[in-house]
């Protein structure tokens, strides 16, 4: 006998749903790291690859020929080949070159002029591209990353962006995702996916605000949490705060103390890196020495925790006064606050948590792992939106929008805060007697005037009928829909004259830009699949066999000779095998050796943990004294 | 009517929130995330449309302006009206003044305190007014409300820039 099914409407997946062959996936495209993630019933994990990463590094290596490296093989060739690698394409997601930053002067990318304004280019290993193109290759990077854990295509995905991020950045990664492949479900904001996790994972209720800072952005989002409903009260940040500006103050740092030089571009990045380096070692030593080399000249730099948080202190307060701003926007004082939740790999920081915890009057929450919360919740929306759920994720316009009127003025026609979906319509009129056009210039921002804020389109209605100044009524129509992407038209009451723009120009890429890209892209998806995985295989098998042969030099007299020639036999195998073109035969010889050296491994764990311990208790008692 | 609640100004926050979530959850656009094109864009309408009403329930000025709205009343000083009420611009005037004189946190949040009470009270006088059904009154209590709002909003901004200021003094 048949049943009936009765489904609240739009809770059913489709009947030919493409469940059961292709996966809906959750990413988190970071600035500094990306994760994807998948979501069965509930339960979200991070995909990670063979070697067990769970972060892919957002940087992409063009070295010579074709070759394209992505993640950890690119962020090794960051220092030996710094010119052929981009790191941090994020903040330069819809941006144009007014919004960059250097290091001394120079930044560390290669931009290209762009005449027409507008996105900036980049010249990398001679070859010039959009940060969409760049982004995409980070996308596709982890599209096969999911499709070889889960043995079926990745076709569909949510995609995580700042709350704070403006219309033309969204539209930005909306366009790499095309460019990648996929088709986005939707863009959901990064602290609102958070605090998906943990609402789903921890049962929380209440008032919770999301501190979320990572490599490049700064977001502080008021959620309300109550049964099944996500609702945000509030959100605030910085587009352009994260931990890549402290790298950049303690870099500034280590380079004033070697007098006035000028640095190249690869100077720049590895300058960054050993920054980034020195902050990463503070978060649990009190004091370290650093080498920087400029012209071929190496010099070393001592940073005290100290110093650090001297230099990174007037950063840490951007992110606590927009605390204080969201707060105030919601009209909430931190005691009605159920919690805090820290999100991103910045928050590592101990001057962070320290700053948050006094801020709010309670220690922060971190017990999902900041790096992953994220893509955790996006895998959650993913399956919610492909498979239906009982959740509802209510979100707001981050940054109010809004039009030029006279005198340079912002006249905003949706405030920040107003939830999505929204449509808002205001009257304009003539200034002039006669006028027949108007141009209308959207903008983004909270500022007062025009030139303060993100200009985001500009275009012009003709065919007003000729009046005197001031008759004529010229209604504009704001509509954002759920992924936060704005379309404004525009419309003469008396004739009907309509005109409407989807918001791209200024920032977006042109759609001649877009089809050349997604046809070269096809072309090369296929070869690009099979000599990336080769690629990766191969790298991963020589970071092992790299691994283990320094293991045997300090530790060779663990084995006894029978295991170290089945040791070096395996070597041997894997070494034969990375020279040939097999991935499946690398990855064998990979597992080979990971068994040989299992029992090695663990004596030299015992070891290990016997030289860590006492050596913890003499680091405790020196940082005592000292 | 799109959240099917009472034509009242006495609503209870916690219904207004019940219906709002209750009609998110038939509509919105992550419901329909994989339907057909038409479909979704239907949902996107919806879910708009039941954002603007719960925006304009959930301000006690928005609910009283649409019920004024609906009963064919139109509240003055709004497009191309003027507020004639001397009464009302002299009290517009010394709230001015008094936060324009407030130079410390202390004093801007008495300030603060008034404004809420005084906000208070019209609530308390537009529900009686709309309860014996004298729009003409509630009319005149809204805009009121309009001019004690927006002072209040500046308090809050100013007791903010003056918390800001300390933080960074000390």
């Amino acid at each position: 006998m048949m049943l009936l099914d009765i489904h609240e409407p739009g809770e059913t997946p489709l009947p030919h749903s493409q469940d059961a062959e292709e996966a809906a996936v959750g990413i988190d495209l970071g600035t500094t790291n990306s994760l994807v993630a998948i979501s069965h019933g509930g339960t979200p994990e991070i995909i990670s690859d063979e070697m067990g990463q769970t972060l892919v590094p957002s940087v992409v290596a063009y070295l010579d020929g074709e070759r394209t490296l992505v993640g950890e093989a690119a962020r090794r060739a960051l220092l030996d080949d710094a010119d052929r690698v981009v790191a941090s394409v994020k903040r330069l997601m819809g941006r144009g070159i007014e919004d960059m930053k250097g290091l001394a002067g120079q930044l560390p990318y290669d931009i290209v002029p762009n005449e027409a304004g507008g996105m900036v280019k980049l010249r990398v290993g001679g070859r010039v591209l959009s940060p969409v193109e760049v982004s995409a290759e980070i996308l596709k990077a982890l599209r096969a990353r999911g499709e070889a854990a889960l043995g079926k295509p990745v076709t569909r995905a949510v995609i995580t962006v700042p709350a704070y991020f403006d219309d033309a950045a969204r539209t930005a990664t909306r366009d790499a995702a095309r460019l990648a492949g996929l088709e986005v479900l939707r863009l959901v904001n990064e602290p609102t996916a958070a605090a998906l996790a943990y609402g789903l994972d921890q049962g929380a209720e209440g008032l919770y605000a999301v501190f979320d800072l990572g490599g490049g952005t700064f977001d502080v989002s008021l959620l309300k949490l109550q049964t099944g409903v996500f609702q945000v009260l509030a959100t605030g940040g910085d587009a352009a705060l994260g931990g890549d500006d402290f790298d950049h103050a303690i870099a500034e740092h280590f380079l004033a103390q070697r007098g006035h030089v000028a640095l190249d571009v690869a100077e720049v990045k590895r300058a960054l890196v050993t920054a980034r380096l020195a902050k990463e070692c503070l978060t649990d030593r009190n004091t370290g020495s650093w080498v920087i080399e400029v012209g071929g000249e190496a010099t070393e730099h001592h940073l005290d925790v100290a110093t650090l948080e001297h230099l990174i202190g007037p950063l840490v307060e951007r992110t606590i006064a927009a605390c204080a701003d969201v707060l105030r926007d919601a009209d909430v004082s931190p005691t009605e606050l159920s919690g805090v939740v820290l999100v991103g790999g910045s928050t590592r920081v101990p001057l962070v948590r320290r700053r948050v915890a006094e801020f709010f009057g309670r220690e922060p929450l971190s017990n999902i792992d900041p790096d992953q919360v994220v893509a955790l919740g996006a895998a959650l929306q993913a399956e919610a939106l492909t498979r239906g759920s009982d959740t509802l994720l209510l979100d707001v316009v981050p940054l109010s929008l809004g039009m030029e009127t006279m005198g340079g003025l912002v006249e905003k026609v949706i405030p920040r805060n107003t939830p999505m979906p929204v449509s808002r319509a205001q009257d304009f009129t003539t200034y002039q007697d006669g006028q027949t056009a108007m141009a209308i210039h959207v903008v983004q921002g909270e500022r007062e005037l025009v030139h303060q804020n993100r200009s985001l389109a500009r275009f012009e209605l003709h065919g007003i009928p000729p009046m005197t100044a001031g008759a004529a009524r010229i209604r504009v129509n704001f509509t954002v829909d759920a992924d936060g992407l704005l379309t404004v038209s525009a419309t003469e009451a008396s004739t009907g004259i309509a005109q409407s723009v989807e918001v791209k120009p200024s920032y977006g890429l042109a759609e001649e830009d877009m089809a050349r890209m997604l046809k070269e892209s096809w072309e090369n998806a296929r070869e690009d699949m099979t000599a990336r995985l080769l690629t990766e295989a191969r790298v991963d098998a020589e970071r092992l066999a790299i691994a283990v042969q320094a293991a045997l030099v300090t530790d060779g007299d663990l084995l006894n000779i029978a295991e170290r020639a089945a040791v070096d036999a395996s070597l041997a195998h894997l070494a034969a095998m990375v020279a040939g073109v097999d991935r499946e035969a690398v990855l064998g010889a990979v597992e080979a050796l990971e068994q040989a050296t299992q029992a090695f491994a663990e004596r030299r764990m015992d070891r290990g943990i016997r030289t860590a311990l006492s050596g913890v208790a003499i680091g405790r008692l020196e940082s005592k004294l000292g | 009517m799109r959240l099917a609640l009472p034509r009242s100004f006495a609503l209870d926050g916690a219904l207004l929130e019940k219906a709002y979530f209750a009609a998110q959850r038939q509509f919105h656009p992550d419901r329909f995330a994989t339907r057909p094109a038409p479909e979704r864009l239907e949902a996107l309408q919806q879910a708009t449309a039941i954002n603007e009403a719960y925006e304009v329930l959930k301000s006690l000025r928005g609910r009283a302006e649409h019920l004024l709205a609906l009963a064919g009343h139109t509240v003055p000083g709004g497009n191309g009206t003027t507020v004639s009420d001397p009464a009302l611009l002299m009290e517009a005037l010394e709230w001015r003044e008094a936060l324009a004189d407030a130079e410390d946190a202390a004093a801007v949040d008495l300030v603060r305190t008034e404004a809420r009470e005084r906000i208070d009270g019209l609530v308390k006088d537009l529900g009686s007014a709309f309860d014996a059904g004298d729009h003409r009154r509630a009319a005149a209590l809204v805009l009121s409300l309009t001019y004690i709002e927006k002072l209040a909003d500046e308090a809050r901004r100013r007791a903010a820039t003056l918390a800001q200021a300390k933080r960074a003094a000390s």
